[in-house]
């Protein structure tokens, strides 16, 4: 939804700028997403140099203006310009309401801006000559630092807030945080001679609680006012007509639809509001015809449908240049089915968004009141005739317990105090009750009530209040889960999280029967259609995916599904370098570390096999089991889950394959892993990582030393390296860690 | 499915199959990976991880949630973290509110919370005019990402080393 700042000034006045509403508005619950500010920034500060008349032209001036660095000639048509005076200079590039600044040859001579009047500003309505600007602005500040242009404000209205779609309702929303007074408007009283032209019926009232219409004659369709269009203009809405613009402005203002028809066009002054036949057509005002079935409500007279009841008007009763008299309906349509015709037949319209969330239903016929009184003022006619069917919408009580609301908030408000923040949201408190305003038809137990109260007094003014600890529950599953990762992970092995589905490809190369597999009827992919039932296939792609690493060792946790049931498996699979042992030595510190005995067969693809995944290894070894046999059997020494103590430097991957050396060094054994790999970081973007493999102390290599291994991955993000350069990033490592540790390469 | 089963699109009907089989004092979590109808792109993923929360006891109060994800995205994101909370619905809680977390001097809304909705304690076979309680849910992709700048949600699922490793 977006609002216009200046025609929220309207309804309220306000001391504060656009981003302290925005602050307060965000924190009271319509989330201000963001401010479009009209005064552009190539709008700056000027100071006119020099004055020449213009050689082919004698009412147009040339004038030097400085922008602070230079002097710009700006053709000029304005008469009130002088030596010395400072003046708003828009750029080349800026944006102005209407139009863009171009640099522009104006009769033979060349402009390179424009300065502004107000009106060209949009800050007001003097179009006499162009803005001087006080003596103390600063030559070259963008304008928009000194003068608040209007903005228009982009907001997050949430589906139950129907009552904030209109500008009338986001004011209501900043007086009561600002803590002003609403304008509020007042019942309008319009001229009407009260003849029996026009007939309403009402055959489906749950449909259609209120209908109200009222009948103008002799109007002259026409444009609208400069005003009127710059504001819908404002708010990207299109000028049509005088009409429609009018109906359109209303719904913006006060946030009821409205729709006018054209009187002539409806047969036998009848208007009925009823379901539609099986099977009967509509033309819409969009050109598009659709067809109707008993659960849409229309508008018809006699002989035909008109309109699709709070979603679009129909072709045939349409307002055009032609028209003389209109009828204007403004009703109030039930928010589901509004949603549900909506939804089926695949129309949105900023009609039917308002009614799916529910408009003012106190408000119904004074809307037509207030188009009424706008069209007469702006298309001329007169008021034959007003018409109100339908039942006026009950009073809404909710129960008022202060006490709940305190506890329920963790607050301590008074009663008096909660009532003054009712009353500036218009609800109104009667002993035990409150009056809940026909606006809000969210509002309906005394949660809601207390919602109300947190959002306006602040919910940051809401002390924090700690919450005890509990105790966890024994050998809880998804501890041991986390625990048995922790263990994969010191053994070197990868957590890898795959997607559950499976393409016919990943079945067909699995060797997996397809009938016993879960398939979906509607899957994101089509070739992704089976869940998994195993985790190895995915695990197996893994592998293929990172042939730069040698040994690849991972492991997933995930659900597998087959026809009968879901469950959750563990899967390790270990390629390249000592695979088995690898795999081997971690079931071995899962079986110590989980105090359980696995009966795991360790199994193995072979070569031919592999090359059908994409896999140019000698061997893959895995294994697979149901997690239940560790999550059941499990005995836990400690409860506590492992930290990562690594400091993690992220760094985005390259599209490009990494290059891969492999670097020993020979180090005191007082210095830091940690600190070594910290260092290449820092002095080498390319890298991407620094994987420590090996590490040991031996008597070969001296007393006091050790020796760290590491695979360097470097990368560039924008191409691939060469071996000239990967070499040189080796040399500077070499280097470094020779300087700041004393490390040795080993050869 | 064809038996009319569907791969589940939120975490939340945790809360109601837990609250059923508890008494309160009830506080639990439940992670788990749900899946939406997406085009994928860098910000968004077919499947991703969510967590849930609730809390139900005698006396649970705006103050108690406020207090617990304060606590929790501190020890996430470091004490120094600025976060706020936004007035929000959601047809599950009353009120209701979204969690917005500060990096680089911009609002990044991270996760949804509220008061349960009587009717939600009700189902669970708790009264609700006896205990009340608050929940939250969040995408745990989004929050590792910003944790570490992380630039394409779609590395969570690729099983490339390059990536994984740099996590150890």
């Amino acid at each position: 939804m977006q609002v216009l700042f200046s025609w929220l000034k309207d309804y309220v006045e306000v001391e504060q700028d656009e981003s302290k509403i925005a602050d307060l508005l965000t924190l009271s619950g319509t989330s201000v997403e963001s401010i479009i500010r009209k005064l552009d920034d190539n709008i700056v500060v000027g100071e006119i140099k020099e004055i020449l008349p213009h050689p082919n032209a004698y009412r147009l001036q040339i004038a030097k203006v400085s922008n602070g660095i230079e002097d710009l000639q700006i053709v000029c048509g304005a008469p009130n310009i002088a030596i010395g005076q400072k003046v708003p200079l828009a750029l080349v590039g800026t944006k102005l309401e209407n139009f863009e600044i171009k640099r522009a040859e104006i009769r033979g001579v060349e402009s390179f801006g424009m300065m502004c009047s107000e009106i060209e500003l949009g800050i007001g309505c003097d179009h006499s000559g162009i803005k001087i600007l006080p003596d103390n602005y600063k030559i070259g500040e963008k304008i928009n630092k000194y003068i608040t242009g209007d903005s228009v404000f982009d907001i997050e209205i949430t589906p139950n807030r129907g009552d904030c779609l209109s500008h009338l309702g986001i004011a209501r929303e900043i007086a009561a945080v600002t803590n002003r007074q609403l304008k509020s408007p007042q019942p309008l009283k319009i001229d009407c001679q009260e003849k029996e032209e026009f007939k309403i019926e009402i055959t489906d009232i749950d449909k259609c609680p209120q209908y109200s219409a009222i009948l103008i004659k002799n109007i002259k369709v026409g444009q609208s006012p400069e005003w009127l269009v710059k504001r819908l203009n404002s708010l990207g809405a299109k000028s049509i007509n005088n009409i429609v613009d009018i109906t359109n402005y209303i719904m913006l203002d006060w946030g009821q639809p409205l729709h006018a028809f054209d009187a002539d066009k409806i047969n036998n002054r009848t208007i009925f509001v009823r379901p539609a036949r099986k099977g009967e057509l509509l033309q819409l005002l969009d050109g598009k015809t659709i067809n109707l079935n008993e659960n849409n409500l229309v508008i018809a007279d006699t002989t035909k449908a008109l309109a699709l009841a709070g979603v679009m008007g129909g072709k045939n009763s349409e307002v055009d240049e032609t028209t003389k008299n209109i009828l204007i309906e403004s009703a109030e349509f039930n928010a589901i089915n509004v949603r549900k015709t909506s939804k089926l037949k695949g129309i949105s319209t900023e009609a039917s968004y308002r009614f799916e969330r529910g408009i003012d239903s106190g408000k119904v016929l004074e809307s037509a009141k207030y188009a009424a009184q706008k069209i007469t003022e702006i298309c001329g006619g007169e008021i034959l005739q007003m018409i109100y069917e339908g039942q006026k919408p009950n009073q809404k009580l909710v129960k008022f317990e202060s006490d709940k609301i305190n506890s329920l908030l963790g607050s301590s408000l008074t009663k008096t105090e909660m009532i003054e923040i009712f009353s500036k949201l218009e609800f109104v408190v009667n002993g035990s009750e409150v009056n809940v305003p026909l606006w809000r038809h969210d509002i309906n137990i005394w949660q809601d009530l207390a919602e109300e109260i947190g959002r306006i007094y602040g919910f940051s003014k809401i002390e924090k209040k700690e919450v005890g600890k509990s105790s966890l529950i024994e050998n809880n599953e998804y501890l041991i889960k986390e625990k048995t990762k922790d263990l994969l992970a010191n053994c070197g092995f990868s957590e890898s999280l795959n997607y559950v589905f499976l393409s016919q490809k990943d079945i067909a190369i699995a060797k997996l029967n397809a009938d016993d597999l879960l398939e979906l009827i509607n899957p994101i992919q089509q070739e992704n259609k089976y869940l998994r039932n195993s985790l190895i296939p995915g695990l197996l792609k893994n592998v293929a995916k990172n042939p730069s690493f040698d040994p690849i060792l991972l492991f997933e946790i995930g659900h597998v599904f087959n026809k009968k049931e879901e469950t959750t498996n563990l899967s390790i699979v270990a390629s390249g370098k000592q695979a088995k042992q690898r795999i081997e030595s971690c079931i071995d510190d899962l079986e110590k570390g989980l105090q359980i005995k696995l009966k795991t067969q360790i199994d193995k693809i072979e070569r031919e096999e592999l090359i059908d995944y994409k896999i140019r290894k000698p061997e893959v070894y895995f294994i697979e089991m149901n997690i239940d046999i560790i999550t059941k059997n499990a005995k836990l020494t400690n409860k506590i889950i492992q930290e990562n103590e690594n400091i993690i430097n992220y760094r985005p991957i390259s599209k490009f394959p990494p290059a891969v050396r492999d670097l020993a060094f020979i180090v005191s054994k007082n210095i830091n892993n940690e600190d070594i790999i910290k260092t290449i970081y820092k002095e080498v973007d390319k890298l991407l990582l620094a994987d420590l493999f090996d590490e040991f102390v031996s008597e070969k290599i001296g007393i006091d030393q050790k020796s760290l291994a590491y695979h360097i991955y470097l990368q560039d993000m924008e191409k691939a390296l060469s071996d000239s350069e990967v070499n040189e990033i080796i040399s500077k490592i070499i280097n470094i860690l020779k300087d700041k540790f004393k490390a040795q390469l080993r050869s | 499915m064809a038996d009319k089963r569907l791969l589940r699109t939120q975490t939340s009907n945790n809360q109601v199959r837990y609250g059923e089989k508890h008494h309160p004092p009830i506080k639990a979590i439940f992670p788990g990976n749900v899946f939406r109808n997406e085009a994928t792109d860098a910000k968004h993923e077919t499947t991703f991880m969510q967590l849930e929360g609730l809390y139900i006891d005698k006396n649970v109060n705006v103050g108690h949630l406020f207090w617990t994800l304060d606590y929790f995205f501190k020890k996430i994101y470091g004490d120094n973290i600025k976060i706020r909370f936004r007035p929000h619905h959601f047809p599950y809680t009353e009120p209701s509110f979204e969690v917005d977390v500060e990096f680089r001097g911009k609002w990044f809304e991270l996760l949804g919370s509220g008061m349960v909705h009587p009717k939600v304690i009700e189902n669970m076979g708790i009264d609700p005019n006896e205990y009340s309680g608050f929940a939250f849910g969040l995408g745990i992709d989004r929050l590792v990402m910003l944790k570490y700048n992380i630039e394409d949600i779609r590395h969570f699922h690729a099983g490339d080393l390059r990536f994984l490793k740099q996590f150890k």
